[in-house]
Formats: C-alpha cells, structure tokens, sequence
C-alpha cells in the first residue's frame, strides 16, 4: 500500500495537470469563436449610403453650380477595440480553471483519505485492472490452494499465494500482473492432489472455481464457457 | 520429503503476503461458529472463524465492509447449492444448452446469494460494520460477539 499512495498521487496530479490544459483550451477556444461571433454579426447595423453635401472643395466641381446631393460611400463595420473583452475573457477562464482544479483537488484528496477512491479503481477505468480468482470451497473439508505465476523474468520473482479454506469459505484473490499462472487445489497438507489449472489472466478477468465432492468447477465469469467439458478443470480449455 | 519443503516455502511466502497486502481479521469471541462476509471493493470473502479463534481476509485499498451471518444459514444454502451443481455437472461431457446455461446461473447466484445474506443481516442492529484501508492505517479487525439475547454482533476496529 505505501508503494501505491505516491503512484496514487502522481496519477491525481496527473489528472489535475491533465484537467488544467483542457479548461485553459476549452477558455481559449471560448474566446475565440466569441471573437469570430462579434465579427461576423455586428453590434448595430452597418451605416447606409445617406445623402449630404460634400465637403468644400471635395470633390473637384468642374462647374459652379448649384449644391449637388453627394452620396457618402457605405462605411464598413469598424469592429470594436478587443482589447478589454480578450482579457476579460481569459481572466473568467483563468478563475475557472482554478476553482476547477480547487474542487477536484478537494474532492480527490477527500476521496482518497476516506477510501472511495483506490488505485485499483483508477486502474480499472483505465482498463488495467487487477484479474480476479473466486474460489468457493463447497467441499467438505477444508481444502489449500496455491497460485504461482510461471511465465516470470529469469531476474524477478514470481507472484505467488497460498491459502487455506474452510469447508464452504469463500476467498476472491487479486492478481496484479497478466500472464500464466498455475492453480493447484489440495488438502490441508498442501500439494496438488485435487487438481491443478494452468491458465492465463488478463487485466480484468474474473475467474470461478467450485471445488466439489468430485470435480472442481471452473468458469470464466466475465466470458462463460460454451460447452459443459470446459465447466471442468479436468477437461476445461481455460486450464490448458 | 519434497512435499514438506513446498509447504514451508508456501507458508513463508503466504506470511510475507500477508505482512505486505491489505488485510482485516475477523476475531469470533463467540462459542458457536459464525460465519463473517468481507467486501471490499470486488474482493469478497466469507469466512468461518471458529469460536475464540481468528482468520484474515485479504481486502483492498479503500473502504471494507463485515457482516456477521448465521453459520447455519449459509451451510444450508451452500450445501444445496452443491446437490445442484452436482446434478448439473454429474454428465459434463454431454450437457445440453440449457443444463449449461443453468449451471452457468448457478454459479453466477453463490455470489448474488452472499450479498442477499449481507443485505439481510443488515436490518439486524449491529451485525455489520465498515471500516477503511488507507495510507495510514494498512489493516483491519472485526470482533463477533454476541448479545445476551444471541443476536450476534460485528465491531469494527
């Protein structure tokens, strides 16, 4: 657990990071199409061509003659200054940004300190989820049941468990790390003696054993198996 | 010879495990059998302590939740459970889409079952508790016991 809470951290402060560049682009981008909107739909209307008088002397008049109407050319749209509205613009996104990151800050670190958020659920919206092992001892005597990892780096360890299990307990393992794995199911002095599984696990998988009487039940839980031999270790293509 | 070594490598590497992952004991103070469900997260145990003595389940970072249930009530269920799975399994090799769909239900409703179990001993005062795994405190423990009537009881620490 020590070694998740500073992964833990570094994945909010990703997150922080992560959620201020969008809202400085969504900010940005605000700002830009209201730029856009304000020059393509003016304010008011644009002046119309009037009738008036020119100014003396413009333009030259080859003849002395009585005032002649003049028509002033239609001025186009001189858009405002932008200027100020800009800046207001980037200093609403600027406080926005910042009561954004306070918020998910304040609620993540709450989260986080009261349990809700774990780095497991990180993982699995991420889709990289631990894979799970049910296993449901409906025997009658209490059964052990060990889990090896056996497709491991010649320089690294393999994930290993040992478990014991009462008649009719119920125990649901984590296993961190995708890969081949060996499951073998005993009595209480160990060993293999009720049978083994050799599968492999993906991130997310969630795997059912049943130990019976007679045979040990196996299902994919997420992806249940077509055809009753695979319902069984013995004969099941989950355990090859 | 081999096989005593496999164990004690298992019982060393099983200890380590447990020093380093996430854990809650449950404790039975009771002179009966009980039977405890631990939920944290989609890690589910049901444990089965036997009176004065203790058993751990492993549990995720975040928050946990114990319920105490009758031992009898989940044996009777569970042993049920396995006259029908038996039946279902007995002829694997030639099952027909609908004894495969029905075995395939039945294991999914172990887990649905557990949760009834859970959702009942809840309107029972005191038969369940929470608690949570962080930073700070890495494990935790649930005391059964029982009231002077026989209700029984759950007490997070």
């Amino acid at each position: 657990m020590d070694m998740y809470g500073p992964t833990l951290l570094l994945l909010v402060a990703g997150g922080l990071l992560l959620l201020g560049i969008i809202v400085t682009g969504l900010v940005v981008l605000i700002v830009v199409l209201a730029r856009r909107q304000r020059y393509a739909q003016p304010a008011y209307p644009p002046v119309q061509a009037t009738p008036g008088y020119p100014p003396p002397g413009y333009p030259p008049q080859p003849y002395a003659a009585s005032p002649q109407p003049y028509y002033y050319p239609a001025q186009a749209y001189a858009p405002r200054s932008g200027g100020s509205g800009c800046l207001k613009w980037l200093a609403c996104g600027c406080v926005m940004m910042f009561l954004a990151v306070a918020v998910v800050g304040a609620g993540g670190y709450f989260a986080y300190t009261s349990g809700i958020l774990t780095l497991d659920n990180l993982m699995e919206l991420a889709g990289m989820g631990p894979a799970y092992i049910e296993i449901d001892n409906f025997r009658d005597e209490p059964i052990t049941v060990s889990i090896v990892q056996l497709d491991v780096a010649e320089d690294d360890y393999p994930i290993t468990a040992f478990y014991e299990l009462n008649s009719f307990d119920i125990k649901v393992s984590t296993i961190g790390e995708a890969g081949r794995y060996q499951v073998d199911f005993g009595f209480s002095g160990g060993g293999a003696d009720l049978g083994t599984c050799i599968l492999t696990l993906s991130g997310g998988d969630q795997i059912q054993f049943v130990p019976l009487p007679d045979q040990i039940v196996v299902n994919d839980v997420k992806d249940p198996v077509s055809t009753g031999s695979d319902l069984v270790v013995s004969t099941s293509s989950l355990c090859r | 010879m081999k096989r005593k070594y496999l164990v004690f490598l298992f019982a060393v590497l099983a200890l380590i495990l447990v020093g380093c992952t996430p854990s809650v004991s449950a404790i039975n103070q009771t002179s009966f059998p009980v039977r405890v469900v631990i939920v944290s997260g989609k890690l589910r145990e049901v444990l089965s302590p036997s009176p004065g003595e203790s058993s751990t389940a492993e549990v995720g970072d975040g928050a946990w939740t114990a319920t105490v249930i009758p031992d009898a009530g989940w044996i009777e269920y569970a042993k049920a459970k396995r006259a029908y799975l038996n039946e279902l399994i007995a002829n694997s090799q030639n099952m027909t889409g609908q004894e495969l769909l029905d075995t395939i239900q039945a294991l999914k409703e172990i887990a649905t079952q557990m949760a009834a179990f859970e959702e009942a001993a809840r309107g029972t005062p005191g038969a369940s508790c929470s608690g949570a795994i962080t930073d700070e405190v890495g494990f935790g423990e649930v005391v059964i016991s029982a009231a002077p009537d026989g209700t029984l009881l759950a007490s997070c620490k």
